[in-house]
């Protein structure tokens, strides 16, 4: 079984197919999607950008994907060009002209963090690995999803997301199957897939 | 247990930290027991002497690698020779644009590599991570060698931020005390490399296993009963059933924070471990975030080569509701069996285990 989510700019796919839709030029697409997905989770509110991102995208993927009691047997990999820069930039902007720095920024200023928050918010306490990558074509999906399900977890959560001004995307795909390249290309595939 | 045989040596490479700009150097100190850190500007913390304010990662950087392209030539003329980056925060001194931007690539073009190195940025789990993936890509045979490189140096960003959120300590810190009060921040460039080829054969460590878990309770605190750390070990023991009376030696985290310290207590405890000596490394050098599990695996291989338990600086009195048996004084004793331990921001925990050959 592998199923995928992907959201971007004001637009969500499940499984490749539209889930959700508004106009690109909507800043508040997040918000609207969180309340078609209404998951009843008022932390999301706190969250930066990224694990914002990270947060819808595996809720639409919960629709296809049971992750209860799964705990320690889903896997983590997550990958991002930017990591957190962004809320790097607020963190330091916050603490500039005598003012005082922003704990409440500064625990996101990892590119970690959002996998936490996912982590946290389905209990998973299987492996957590996080990369920095010039591209999503650059994760190594086979190699790690192969050696992390032969190593006993029942499943893998593969994440990608990068914020970089206006441009956000996610893309989650969950497999409790080893790849090969025919899952790869559709990997690539799917992720490619705007509408 | 039979697909975890192939045997994968480690060893230390370049290592300066506070203490010095090698290994040896390290190690002289820490057998006198001879603190690295120093005071500036109000803080305690493990600053390496040589860097000057401005551009402390570029310069870093390149001592570390003018360093592994003179020792390393033979491995890295390998086809099978991979690279790893374990760092939290980067070149985060000049933050206007990604402070990753180009690390990759740089690293690539300059040491002549094939594919571009992996960078693990997992707060100050990095370390830990990064040396057992590259366990995990030579089991696999995506690589044969892997040299495993941790850096983060000081910067007004992470200052700002520890201080934020009043985690930074006003003394020289106290791992594990009753009076410890918080972190010393430090920064640190090192290399070790694993590998599975037949020139790195004679080394006498070798990797065993290693594991990560989640605490899943919170980003920024850790949780009360130890669950990710606890379950991390679990599982690096169990991938070979290695007992918990095998290990000689805990080479733990211990930041000197009230409640990390505490969490890892809760954690050996329920793992049976309450009695296996433990250190912290982390008055010594500081905390020097994505490098803290490259360079603690260092100390605790030559404390293994030494037969020697070096003392936890900073250890007075029992400040953990489970006390935990702190390394009060410089000890020979046969190491066998090391357990090296992390955990981070973003609830993560991760664990490795080490052997010297027989």
């Amino acid at each position: 079984m592998i199923h995928f989510s992907k959201i971007s700019n004001g637009k969500a796919f499940l499984d490749g197919l539209i889930y959700f839709k508004t106009d690109v030029e909507n800043k508040n697409w997040k918000k609207e999607l969180y309340k078609k997905l209404s998951p009843n989770y008022p932390k999301f509110y706190k969250m930066d950008a990224n694990a914002k991102l990270v947060f819808l995208c595996s809720e639409l993927l919960k629709n296809k994907v049971s992750l209860e009691k799964s705990e320690a047997d889903i896997s983590i990999l997550m990958g991002s060009k930017s990591g957190s820069l962004e809320t790097d930039i607020e963190f330091q902007n916050s603490y500039q002209n005598g003012n005082l720095a922003s704990p409440s920024i500064f625990v996101y200023t990892l590119p970690n963090i959002a996998m936490g928050e996912l982590a946290i918010r389905n209990k998973l306490y299987g492996e957590n690995l996080s990369l920095i990558v010039d591209s999503i074509e650059e994760m190594p999906y086979l190699f790690w999803v192969n050696k992390e399900l032969k190593k006993g977890a029942k499943g893998c959560l593969c994440v990608w997301v990068e914020k970089k001004n206006e441009n956000e995307e996610c893309f989650i795909f969950f497999t409790n199957q080893l790849l090969d390249a025919e899952t790869i290309y559709k990997i690539n595939e799917t992720y490619n897939y705007n509408g | 247990m039979g697909e975890l045989t192939k045997q994968i040596t480690i060893r230390s490479g370049a290592c300066i930290t506070a203490l010095g700009n090698n290994i040896s150097q390290a190690w002289a100190k820490l057998v006198k027991n001879e603190s690295g850190l120093s005071y500036d500007e109000g803080l305690w913390k493990g600053s390496i002497a040589s860097l000057n304010a401005a551009n402390r990662f570029d310069t870093l950087l390149d001592y570390l690698l003018t360093d592994l392209e003179k020792k390393e030539k033979a491995l890295l003329s390998l086809a099978k020779t991979g690279v790893i980056i374990s760092s939290a925060k980067a070149n985060i001194t000049k933050l206007s644009h990604n402070p990753f931007e180009k690390l990759a690539l740089y690293i690539k073009n300059r040491l002549l590599l094939l594919k571009p190195p992996t960078i693990i940025s997992n707060a100050c789990i990095s370390g830990v991570c990064a040396i057992n993936l590259a366990g995990d890509m030579i089991r696999e045979e995506e690589y044969e060698t892997v040299i495993v490189i941790g850096i983060d140096v000081l910067s007004e960003f992470v200052e700002k931020g520890f201080s934020s959120l009043h985690a930074l300590s006003k003394s020289q810190c106290k791992p594990y005390d009753s009076l410890r009060d918080g972190i010393n921040l430090g920064e640190a460039a090192a290399y070790v490399v694993l590998s599975g080829h037949k020139s790195e054969a004679n080394n006498p460590i070798v990797y065993v296993s290693g594991a990560s878990s989640n605490d899943s309770n919170h980003i920024s605190g850790p949780s009360k009963n130890g669950e990710g750390l606890y379950r991390a070990i679990r599982k690096s023991l169990d991938q070979l059933s290695i007992k918990h009376e095998s290990i000689d030696y805990i080479q733990a985290h211990g930041t000197a924070t009230i409640y990390n310290d505490e969490m890892e207590a809760q954690a050996f405890h329920r793992l049976r471990m309450s009695y296996t000596p433990i250190n912290s490394f982390k008055s010594y050098i500081g905390h020097t975030l994505g490098a803290a599990g490259i360079v603690e695996t260092q100390f605790a291989m030559k404390s293994m080569l030494e037969n020697t338990l070096i003392k936890s600086l900073g250890y007075t009195n029992n400040g953990l509701t489970i006390p935990l048996n702190l390394v009060s004084q410089n000890k020979k004793q046969e190491i066998n069996t090391l357990l090296k331990s992390a955990s981070g921001f973003g609830g993560g925990n991760a664990a490795l285990v080490l052997q010297k050959k027989k």
